[in-house]
């Protein structure tokens, strides 16, 4: 996935893969707030999709949460 | 000319390698029933019609433009919009047309670095001047003008509005008969339509498929010998057929390849390489990103392989320029 993002000139440190057990409240709030840090710290994604080229049905949504 | 009460269909090539037109051939004797059904008005691969004869026709004049190719420059783009206005129904011919395709891919890459490569890079290439074709050029005898390429590759979509889409690289005979037959008894499906299978590759591929699926490492088609029976993907061989769309009855998973997607993702995936990603991932054996990251590491191009077909109408469009992006 990294990967895959790299090669759209995405920064891999966008996505994070941690386990976390339904356990382990303290340890997912942890990962939580340190990732939410880490996103901000490198701002908005600025996707080059041209205004008139229609996304898929679901891009929106994502791509503005 | 055509004489009036017979139906009218166009053909035509946009940035394509020529394997559509094979194809519209291919349905061999159904070639008669189209000929019988409607003449041909422009087909620049097979007739001497010219642009201005599609500019003198009416609007509408076309019932059904078969359109193979993506949008590569803006010469393939002015005669998508001519098409569309001059034709009744417009099908998106082939993956290129449909998905981007092939020439997709040039959208990881900026116009700069395409040009970099096949001008200057290439093995191939000699240009001590580097010489780059211009879009105009003024000679004595007045300009001369070649068309410009665009920022990005288009689905035929991206520009114009489609009726129907036949997929594939190349389009099915079976399926290409099918909406001429549909067209011929009026029995066209609602606009939008896919004319090809609902299900996937991995449906109609008759090799053996076990309900555990656990791949430790990705073997390359081309160097290993791989058993005709069973599944490719439980031999570690990266296989498209999982987020395909079927209609092909897995032609070349049958024939001993990987099916490369090339039918495009079905009604329900939004993005075909992401589907692809959970797929594969779905059936690694590794967990720790260090164990991901090797096994991936035996994937020289992800996202050329997910993405083989579809860049252009994927979630991304393309690949992101900011080089603050990526470091």
């Amino acid at each position: 996935m990294k990967k895959v993002l790299g090669q759209f000139g995405i920064d891999p440190r966008r996505v994070r893969l941690e386990f976390v057990s339904a356990s382990e409240g303290a340890k997912y709030a942890e990962v939580v707030n340190e990732f939410t840090e880490e996103i901000r710290a490198l701002g908005p994604l600025s996707l080059e999709h041209p205004a008139d080229v229609k996304s898929p049905a679901h891009a929106e949504e994502v791509v503005n949460v | 000319m055509s004489n009036n009460d017979k139906a009218k269909f166009a053909f035509y090539w946009a940035s394509s390698c020529g394997g559509c037109e094979i194809a519209v051939v291919d349905i061999d004797a159904v070639i008669l029933d189209v000929a019988a059904l409607g003449d041909i008005v422009f087909w620049p691969c097979a007739t001497d019609f010219k642009y201005k004869d599609v500019e003198g026709y009416d609007d509408g004049f076309i019932d059904i433009t078969f359109f193979n190719g993506a949008i590569r420059n803006d010469h393939e783009e002015h005669v998508a919009k001519l098409l569309r206005q001059k034709s009744k129904v417009m099908i998106a011919f082939g993956a290129c047309s449909g998905l981007g395709g092939i020439p997709g891919l040039g959208n990881f890459y900026t116009t700069e670095e395409l040009f970099q490569q096949a001008f200057e890079h290439s093995p191939s290439t000699v240009n001590p001047d580097n010489v780059r074709p211009q879009p105009s050029y003024d000679v004595p005898e007045g300009t001369v003008t070649i068309p410009a390429i665009l920022d990005s590759v288009r689905a035929l979509d991206q520009v114009v509005q489609v009726e129907y889409y036949i997929p594939g690289c190349p389009p099915q005979p079976q399926w290409i008969a099918a909406a001429v037959t549909a067209y011929a008894e009026g029995k066209l499906p609602p606009p939008g339509a896919v004319i090809a299978g609902e299900s996937t590759v991995c449906d109609e591929c008759p090799r053996e498929k076990s309900d555990e699926k656990s791949i430790t490492e990705i073997k390359r088609i081309h160097l290993v010998e791989n058993d005709p029976e069973k599944c490719l993907l439980e031999q570690g061989i990266m296989c498209c057929g999982p987020a395909t769309r079927s209609g092909c009855e897995a032609a070349c998973v049958v024939a001993g390849q990987a099916c490369r997607g090339c039918f495009g993702p079905t009604d329900e995936v939004v993005d075909m390489g992401a589907k692809l990603v959970s797929s594969i991932a779905s059936i690694a054996v590794p967990e720790t990103q260090e164990e991901i990251d090797a096994l991936m590491a035996q994937v020289d191009d992800p996202a050329g392989y997910f993405y083989r077909f579809s860049l252009p109408t994927s979630m991304l469009f393309r690949s992101i320029h900011d080089m603050t992006e990526g470091q």
